[in-house]
């Protein structure tokens, strides 16, 4: 029985008022929750004026303080707010009066941003209210007239992420591609069509070669033509088959031409593309079978160390290290094996970096496709009496594919955006990511680093667009896979060997890279003089290094917690709540994921240098930069923790009268403790080494780390960039290992795992 | 809710207080070293503190281009000169008499006309590393680059990049004439081994032993040997080319009366002994007053040509040679 | 000691709720719910009754219509306005909570003083039978426990109405039977008006002071579980509320005429052919003296208490459920007679 009888029960005394219900008896709210943001327009209006023209958020100016309070779209704005203000307390039905609220915060938003784009005078701190405001009483009144599902919270949430979205992630990337063909006030194709047959961009008919290009790409396209129809023909294809696949041979034929003999930026980089995805990729999965299966130990802790590496190690360092170890007096090279060749500087040294930079990404990501498949399809197999061999030809390759293409589409896109690889070690080719930034910063021309850029973004979407209809749609967020347990196939004892055996060369020669950082760091003259000295670590310390690390770090650890609550707000949205716009969200989010970096920083230039939202030369711009940049990797992580959570435990919350924030703060907090720090720790380290986003952002007394370090590699000061890459490795170490631990401990008392 | 409209107006306030006092935003485009240098004494000298963003010239003229609707920088020191030229021309600097114009040595005075203000003077030169020769003789003139024998030993900067290697065009142009200068250049092209994207990066590589020669400015191939790289450099003999380094005052400047008060500073001999004392830099100072220094490059001994700025330096001039060199010469396979 | 319930009419009218462009998942919805009620909403997966279940939660927006609490519309209010809770099928309890957090946690989101918190735990607590484990968490309880904290947590808020969405399906047959009448028990004695969605039409029978059937989102019927069993308006409600054999006969106003077997009937159906449903129990053999219907025996299988037949009448196929077993037990090819129990006989409009 539930209980015992009626005894306890005092349901004849007469039932007093019930305290919890002080809204009664009317249904709905006295007061609308518009007020507050209303007198937060409205204290923002009469600062609205704020701003400087060089400097946004800053100072009173009195001659834009007569401009703005003269302007009747001003007044409009400021009347309507004081009219929400006045309907949030009429006393009318909740729906009706959001239904006023709303048109008033429509007509006030409206008419303060099209006060901004007439004046085009930067937005200050009062603006910022005023905006936050309107937009809060948006949300409030979406909410209370039910016009949005969900509560003010919600509401609000949904149109301030849209608007960041529009704002910081899809205007610059959209001043990119107009400021390729949109040139001093009117379409202009001429920089555009220049750069496209310059032969830094892409050349394939060589004049000044002994050879014919063109005819041996012809070749090439003729031998792929005749060599997939005659393999169809000998398939005794249809002849409707054996045409398509001709055809397609010869396209391939082709590009495999285009890339082998093509000259310029874009060939070399989807020629590096096409060495460097399918290698990580494959090593990848190499490691990540291995990982997950190997019958030692010490491989799999040896791989957990590995598959860290890349995030806590900043741009260029690695590279340098390559020059020492593989370059013309290298210690590998040239002490050991006796050659003399500078064969490192080109494809070949950057594809090398760039595979040791992008494999631990496949690892770690076809890991946890690994550990979702299900064992007991292995153990099926097993049952029917395949081997090993056959089980992973059959069932384990086919179920990993998806994860494979994900892998390739993640190391294609790391690697067309890669910046400090091609830039130290690049050679005579050039790469599209450093071309944006030398058209920009070498040939001084903004609209050929959009043309570039533009390319670029173009070639990124493209091949995501690929995958995604050649897996079938699917939301790029909301697609995780929850790990199973059981007894995994173990892998065929040849294929670990062989796999072990790489994995063993690939970790003594990364332990020897990393070696020589620290040793580089130590020596008199990197490369020439390895007498034993800290004098660059007294040279960081006394000089601006120090300084700058402190300021990156801060700036890294100012970006990183908006970027994870951004992150998570999304996820919570885009998993939780249907709305209008959800699909925007999601492209916007895989926007800021696939553009590279160099390009989003351009569009940042372009975008926020003039005009309301004037924001370079701040912090704030390298804040804003990184924030975006690091949202979407926060996405996945909170959107895979949301997955593990019974969405009727939100809905509970809700059903006992929480609303969404008291329900995110007590219930999912605690439930996704563990995922979100480890959002934060990836987001501040990611920041830490970013360098290709904000590299064009830096400022006088706004220095980033790796910015500083690409100077100091460029003069030579080779000692100090090694000391300063050490300090980031091992500080950057630190702070995971130390800090994931704390949130694993955090995470089990806070879900209580007593058993 | 509530909270959150509470936060927000917390946050604005904090940037609020966000209230600066009177500085010098500095684009500098010289050695690091130097740079964070001049912090330090003018602070002293003045009173001013002083905030700088190393950037190379043409980085430098990048953001200026950038941010010419709201400049933050208020003045630009150092750097080659023709970016400054541009800028002066584009209207993004303009151009400031120091008091002490007259202690400028004429002949930079002369080159550069009212547009910038000299702040140093650079040659080109050979910078080289002979263990890496291994017994080849060390190349003399700018012909001798051509020869087979240095085949994958040299390193330049790349043209499309760097204003060092325009200059190495323009010098090569004003020596030999427009048609021999390229045949010297399809020469030099089958001996390179690498084209850098910054200018002083090649004196890096023959240091670390990558390549032997490298073609650059000698104060550069100086600071190297004095950080302890095996290089010596030297001028070719039939002659080469130099630059002016360059110091503007930004139009529109944020901070003009600081942004003059260094700039009058900056071109003092005790502001300039900084660079060969401090700033691992030993390029000739433009104040006559200002002393060499023992291991700058001896203007005396070198055979300097007469380089022609004012032709050189227009955009137009420069896009056409480098545009020639991308076509004929950049292609040409190896 | 709940005190201070004040249990809330609940009217629906014309509620409409559409996923995407075409999928009616409630469509012009009327109902009306009495205070103190406990109304259920059956029908198989799919039909709209979880959904028209949290348009009233306020977890679902309706797309038209008005859902009306003592006469107030809500139907735009945010669900954490609406004085409405709800048991849901998987609990929900908070993982990281313990027992006495979770029941407490609509008194904390509401802000209430501790000592008044403490207290009011305790009560319902005690009233669910689970004093003293007000410090194991979630995962150290039994599901019938687990469903009891569901249940102290909902009421501890005096919701106005309470809804349950399956809160029986992840317990094991006989807790299942156990718990309902509990959760019957509890909602007579607190008189709270409560919504009970379930596809199971035994827990339906058994809880409901009137049941609603649902199917592709409209009301199939609306009654008592009487009503329902004896008089269902359909063909798809007899079928889902029991086990129904449907065969054509022809009704005159006072008799019912099936394959010549005629008795008298009093049912509101206009005069003409019409399908008869005969419910399983309502099958018995005729004694030799008195009017009956032919069959042949086509199955038998003894259940022990019960026997199922399966006969064949005039080539129609009749199901047959008749208590008792031995008395005159058929077989296999049997040829018998049988007659019908009027009360278990209803009609319904021929196809």
């Amino acid at each position: 029985m539930l209980g015992p009888p009626a005894a306890r029960l005092d349901l004849d005394a007469a039932p007093p008022s019930n305290p919890l219900r002080t809204r009664r008896p009317a249904a709905g709210l006295a007061v609308s929750g518009a007020w507050l943001p209303a007198v937060l327009a409205i204290v923002g209006w009469w600062a609205l004026p704020i701003g400087r023209p060089n400097r946004p958020f800053l100072t009173l100016e009195p001659e834009l303080y007569a401009v703005a309070i003269g302007h009747p779209l001003l007044w409009l704005a400021l009347f309507a707010a004081v009219a929400a203000l006045a309907l949030s307390f009429l006393p009318i039905a909740t729906a009706r009066r959001g239904d006023l609220v709303l048109v008033a915060g429509v007509v006030g938003l409206a008419s303060v941003v099209a006060w901004f784009m007439l004046s085009t005078i930067p937005f200050g701190v009062g603006a910022l209210l005023v905006l936050a405001g309107l937009v809060m009483l948006l949300g409030n009144a979406l909410s209370e007239s039910g016009r949005v599902q969900g509560d003010a919270f919600i509401a609000s949430s949904i149109l301030f992420v849209s608007l960041f979205v529009l704002l910081f992630i899809i205007y610059p990337l959209f001043t990119v591609l107009r400021s390729s063909i949109y040139i001093d006030g009117r379409f202009d194709f001429s920089v555009f069509l220049r750069t496209m047959r310059h032969p830094l961009f892409f050349m394939l008919g060589n004049e000044r070669s002994a050879v014919d290009e063109v005819a041996l790409t012809l070749r090439w396209g003729l031998a792929g033509l005749v060599g997939f129809g005659a393999f169809a023909l000998w398939r005794r294809a249809r002849w409707t088959a054996i045409l398509t696949r001709a055809v397609l041979g010869g396209a391939l034929g082709l590009v495999v031409g285009v890339l082998l003999y093509g000259n310029g930026a874009l060939p070399t980089s989807l020629l590096l593309v096409s060495i460097v995805a399918p290698t990580a990729t494959m090593l990848g999965l190499a490691f990540a079978l291995l990982g997950q299966r190997a019958r030692f130990g010490a491989v799999r802790r040896s791989l957990d160390v590995i598959s860290i590496l890349p995030i806590i190690t900043p741009p260029f360092v690695l590279a340098f290290a390559m020059i020492f170890l593989l370059g013309r007096r290298g210690l590998i090279t040239y002490n050991l094996l006796d050659m003399s060749s500078g064969w490192i500087f080109g494809l070949p040294g950057v594809a090398i970096a760039q595979i040791l930079a992008f494999t631990p990404i496949a690892y770690l990501l076809l890991r946890g496709s690994l550990s979702s498949l299900n064992p007991a399809l292995e153990e099926a197999a097993q049952t029917l009496g395949a081997g090993p061999w056959v089980t992973m030809r059959t069932i384990t390759w086919p179920l990993v594919r998806p994860g494979l293409a994900a892998a390739f589409l993640l190391s294609m896109i790391e690697s067309l955006a890669d910046f400090g690889n091609p830039i130290i070690l690049g050679g005579n080719r050039k790469y599209m990511a450093t071309e944006v930034y030398l058209s920009l910063t070498g040939r001084f021309n903004p609209n050929e680093a959009a043309v570039y850029g533009a390319v670029l973004l173009l070639m990124v979407l493209g091949a995501f667009f690929l995958q995604r209809w050649w897996l079938g749609g699917g939301s790029f967020v909301t697609v995780t896979g929850k790990p199973t347990s059981g007894a995994l196939a173990p892998i065929p004892r040849g294929l670990e060997i062989g796999l072990t055996v790489v994995l063993f060369v690939w970790t003594v020669f990364v332990a020897a890279l990393y070696l020589s950082i620290v040793v580089g760091s130590f020596a008199q003259l990197w490369g020439v003089n390895y007498t034993f000295t800290l004098k660059h670590y007294q040279d960081f310390f006394s000089g601006a290094g120090w300084a700058v690390l402190l300021f990156t770090a801060r700036v890294a650890a100012v970006s990183a917690v908006p970027a994870m609550l951004l992150g998570f707000l999304v996820a919570y949205l885009v998993s939780r709540q249907r709305f209008w716009g959800r699909r925007f969200v999601e492209f916007g989010s895989l926007l800021s994921f696939a553009t590279p970096g160099t390009v989003m920083g351009v569009a940042y230039i372009f975008a926020f240098n003039t005009g309301p939202v004037l924001l370079t030369a701040s912090a704030t711009i390298i804040v804003i930069a990184l924030v975006f940049r690091n949202m979407p990797v926060a996405i996945r992580a909170a959107v895979a923790g949301l997955a593990q959570i019974d969405p009727s435990l939100e809905e509970a919350s809700t059903m006992l009268r929480a609303k969404s924030l008291t329900t995110m703060r007590r219930v999912l907090f605690p439930l996704l403790i563990n995922t979100l720090v480890t959002g934060l720790i990836f987001a501040f380290v990611t920041a830490m080494t970013a360098v290709s986003q904000v590299i064009f952002l830096v400022s006088p007394g706004n220095q980033f780390a790796t910015v500083l370090l690409l100077g100091w590699v460029d003069q030579g000061q080779l000692g100090r960039a090694a000391a300063m890459g050490t300090i980031l490795i091992v500080s950057l170490l630190l702070v995971i290992v130390v800090v994931l631990q704390l949130a694993r401990m955090l995470g089990a008392r806070m879900v209580g795992v007593r058993t | 809710m509530k909270r959150f409209a509470v936060l927000l107006i917390a946050a604005s306030a904090l940037f609020l207080g966000q209230a600066q006092a009177q500085r010098v935003n500095l684009l500098c485009s010289p050695d690091l070293a130097w740079c964070e240098a001049l912090g330090p004494a003018f602070k002293e000298a003045t009173g001013f503190d002083l905030e700088f963003q190393r950037l190379s010239s043409n980085d430098g003229l990048a953001r200026l281009r950038a941010e010419a609707a709201n400049p933050i920088f208020d003045a630009w020191f150092g750097g080659t000169g023709d970016p400054h030229l541009i800028a002066f021309r584009e209207g993004l600097t303009e151009f400031y008499e120091p008091t002490v114009w007259d202690e400028i040595i004429q002949d930079l005075k002369d080159q550069v006309g009212g547009t910038y203000i000299p702040l140093y003077a650079g040659a080109l030169g050979f910078v080289v590393n002979e263990g890496v020769l291994d017994g080849k003789p060390m190349p003399q003139s700018w012909r001798d680059l051509t020869d087979p024998m240095y085949k994958g030993l040299i390193a330049m900067p790349d043209p499309n990049s760097s204003g060092t290697a325009y200059t190495i065009i323009a010098t090569l142009v004003q020596i030999f004439g427009e048609e021999e200068a390229f045949e010297i250049l399809a020469g030099l092209h089958q001996n390179i081994a690498q084209y850098t994207s910054s200018g002083s990066a090649p004196g890096q590589l023959a240091g670390r032993g990558e390549v032997a020669i490298a073609i650059q400015f000698m104060h550069d191939g100086v600071k190297f040997a004095a950080q302890g790289f095996p290089l010596v450099s030297y001028a070719p003999v039939e002659g080469t080319g130099y630059e002016i380094g360059g110091l503007s005052l930004i139009a529109n400047s944020p901070n003009r009366d600081a942004a003059i008060a260094f700039i009058e500073w900056a071109l003092t001999p005790e502001a300039q002994v900084l660079a060969g004392e401090l700033g691992d830099s030993y390029q000739i100072q433009s104040n006559m007053n200002t002393p060499a220094h023992p291991l700058a490059p001896d203007f005396a001994a070198i055979n300097l040509i007469n380089y022609d700025f004012n032709t050189f330096g227009t955009p137009e001039v420069k896009e056409r040679l480098v545009g020639r060199w991308t076509n004929e010469i950049f292609p040409t396979p190896r | 000691m709940i005190s201070g319930l004040e249990p809330a009419t609940v009217e629906l009218r014309g509620l409409v709720k559409r996923f995407g462009k075409d999928v009616f998942a409630v469509n012009d919805v009327d109902l009306h719910i009495a205070r103190g009620e406990l109304l259920t909403l059956l029908g198989p997966s799919g039909c709209g009754k979880t959904t028209a279940l949290r348009l009233i939660a306020g977890l679902e927006r309706p797309t038209a219509g008005q859902i009306l609490l003592d006469d107030e519309d809500v139907a735009r209010l945010p669900a954490y306005l609406r004085d409405v809770t709800m048991v849901f099928q998987s609990y929900a309890l908070f993982p990281h909570m313990n027992v006495f957090e979770n029941v407490a946690y609509g008194l904390r989101v509401a802000r209430r003083p501790k000592e008044e918190i403490g207290a009011r735990v305790e009560e319902a607590l005690a009233m669910v039978g689970l004093e003293g484990l007000a410090h194991r968490t979630p995962s150290q309880l039994s599901g019938g426990q687990q469903q009891r904290v569901a249940l102290a947590r909902a009421l501890v808020i005096r919701p106005r109405v309470l809804l349950f969405d399956e809160p029986l399906s992840n317990l094991d047959a006989k807790l299942r039977k156990r718990v309902r009448e509990d959760i019957r028990e509890l909602q007579q004695r607190l008189g709270i008006t409560s919504v009970y969605v379930t596809h199971d039409q035994e827990e339906a029978l058994a809880i409901s002071d009137r049941v609603v059937v649902m199917r592709e989102g409209v009301i199939e019927q609306i009654g008592s579980p009487h009503e329902l069993y004896t008089r269902p308006a359909s063909r798809f409600v007899a079928d889902f509320i029991g086990s129904a054999n449907f065969l054509p006969g022809r009704y005159d106003g006072q008799q019912i005429d099936l394959l010549g077997y005629r008795w008298a009937h009093e049912q509101d159906v206009a005069a003409g052919p019409v399908t008869v449903m005969v419910r399983p129990e309502a099958v018995e053999f005729a004694r030799d003296d008195e009017p009956a219907i032919d069959a042949k025996v086509v199955s038998a299988a003894y259940l022990g208490a019960a026997t199922e037949y399966l006969f064949d009448v005039a080539g129609t196929e009749l199901f047959a459920t008749m208590s008792g077993g031995g008395m005159s037990a058929a077989h296999k090819g049997d040829r018998v007679r049988l007659r019908l129990k009027p009360a278990a006989v209803s009609l319904l409009p021929a196809d």
